[in-house]
């Protein structure tokens, strides 16, 4: 197993320090982390200010490099399994199906896939006259299409 | 999905897939929302606040739903319209792509309205920002960026609207490396049939989890070593402390035998993060040892 060990050997200096004075009695300086005292992080890299440009970004930089992997659902196997349980004292035998799924191997979409998708469901939006200030739901499961 | 909504300055609501009717209902109504992205398997929860969200009139689903529910949503209404992905898909592709520029949001736009999961009432919607989610990712990249290689990989089974993973997986994105998509109810071996479980098929070496998953998985281990009678045990519980303690030579001995528990993990698991809720320190420390680096988060 590869460890985990940093290649940046005393990354953080110092730990924290203090930023400002304790604002009145009860109550504690405010501390930072040194390695950002003076300049709070805002954004990963300059030109990044939106989720729009990550996406951009990582299809400019990694292209064809896997972005998403997922696994369709090949069948469901159903499997019955006796549950005993016990109702007003006597113990009856109750049978119970159990699903379970058998799943594909591992399929990928690149981020350059990943960003013609989102240009592709953008325009969609568009046609059907979605725009800013409107409110969107996801309801969903973790998956790729999210 | 989500990126789609934000380069068009859509604002998006997360609902998680456990809600509830009424927290279902809440989390669509409280924001007006216009649309709905949803699973084939979740239909039949929206059919049933479908009449009382008064706002919603378009419905977007992925999966193999019944034709019969299909029919009865757009019973619901005369003007919803209701659409598979692929279709919606299409529909973008055949369109121009230059009105997509004066779409594009600003910093100070919502990205996202997040509701919690609702166990305590109604679910509460939090409200973030691009420039909010765009600082997390630098913060994070600022502190943790330089443990991370370009041969890792991440396995992401926890809900998205859950800020942790979603902050994550953006940050996966930044970073260019990828996200295998798993299930909770898949992860291991023992649930699935005929194949492997998502953690041997993708094998990941970054996986969050939230408190109660690792408790889950300390459990077992230790279910697993105790099954394996008293030799077993005994040597498993050497290599633990020769380990923590960090006693040359037997700490590398200790790491040989437990190399039988990380294979459970797919054997490349290198970083662990929690968070969501406090971890607690022996489960941090046991976890840490036999198998991965646990990081709070």
């Amino acid at each position: 197993m590869t460890k985990v060990s940093t290649n940046k050997p005393g990354f953080y200096g110092v730990g924290s320090v203090e930023f400002s004075p304790s604002a009145g009695p009860g109550e504690g300086p405010v501390r930072r982390i040194a390695i950002t005292k003076d300049d709070l992080v805002t954004q990963p890299l300059e030109g990044i200010e939106t989720v729009y440009d990550i996406v951009s970004y990582a299809a400019r930089t990694y292209g064809n490099r896997n972005a998403i992997g997922w696994r369709d659902v090949v069948k469901v196997v159903e499997e019955e399994k006796e549950v005993k349980k016990i109702i007003d004292g006597k113990e009856t035998v109750e049978k119970k199906k159990w699903k379970f799924f058998e799943l594909s191997d591992y399929k990928y979409m690149n981020y350059i896939d990943v960003q013609t998708a989102v240009s592709e469901i953008s325009r969609a939006f568009i046609s059907f006259g979605l725009s800013k200030g409107d409110v969107f739901s996801v309801y969903a499961q973790t998956r790729y299409g999210v | 999905m989500f990126h789609g909504c934000s380069s068009v300055s859509v604002t998006i609501a997360t609902a998680y897939d456990t809600l509830g009717e009424d927290g279902l209902l809440h989390s669509l109504n409280e924001p007006e929302c216009v649309g709905v992205f949803t699973n084939a398997e979740l239909l039949p929860m929206l059919l049933r606040v479908l009449p009382k969200a008064t706002t919603i009139k378009v419905v977007i689903y992925d999966g193999e739903p019944q034709q019969s529910i299909l029919d009865d949503i757009r019973a619901v209404r005369d003007t919803i319209k209701v659409l598979n992905i692929d279709e919606f898909r299409k529909i973008g592709q055949a369109l121009p792509t230059d009105g997509l520029q004066a779409h594009l949001p600003k910093k100070d736009d919502i990205a996202t309205i997040m509701y919690t999961s609702g166990s305590t009432g109604n679910p509460k919607g939090v409200i973030i920002s691009h420039s909010n989610l765009v600082a997390s990712v630098g913060s994070v990249h600022t502190l943790l960026g330089h443990h991370l290689t370009k041969d890792d990989t991440f396995l992401a089974y926890l809900p998205l609207a859950h800020v942790l993973e979603f902050i994550v997986e953006l940050i996966m994105f930044f970073v260019g490396l990828p996200i295998g998509y798993g299930r909770v109810k898949t992860l291991t071996d023992a649930s699935v049939r005929n194949c492997k479980g998502d953690i041997s098929a993708y094998r990941p070496s970054i996986m969050v989890g939230v408190p109660a998953v690792w408790e889950t998985i300390r459990k077992g281990i230790l279910a697993k070593v105790h099954a394996g009678g008293t030799m077993k045990k005994t040597l498993f519980n050497g290599a633990v402390s020769a380990k923590k303690n960090n006693i040359p030579i037997l700490a590398q001995l200790g790491d040989a035998i437990l190399a039988g528990v990380r294979a459970a993990t797919g054997g490349r698991l290198r970083i662990a993060l929690s968070g969501g809720a406090s971890l607690s320190q022996e489960t941090q420390q046991f976890l840490s040892t036999a198998l991965v680096t646990v990081l709070q988060g």
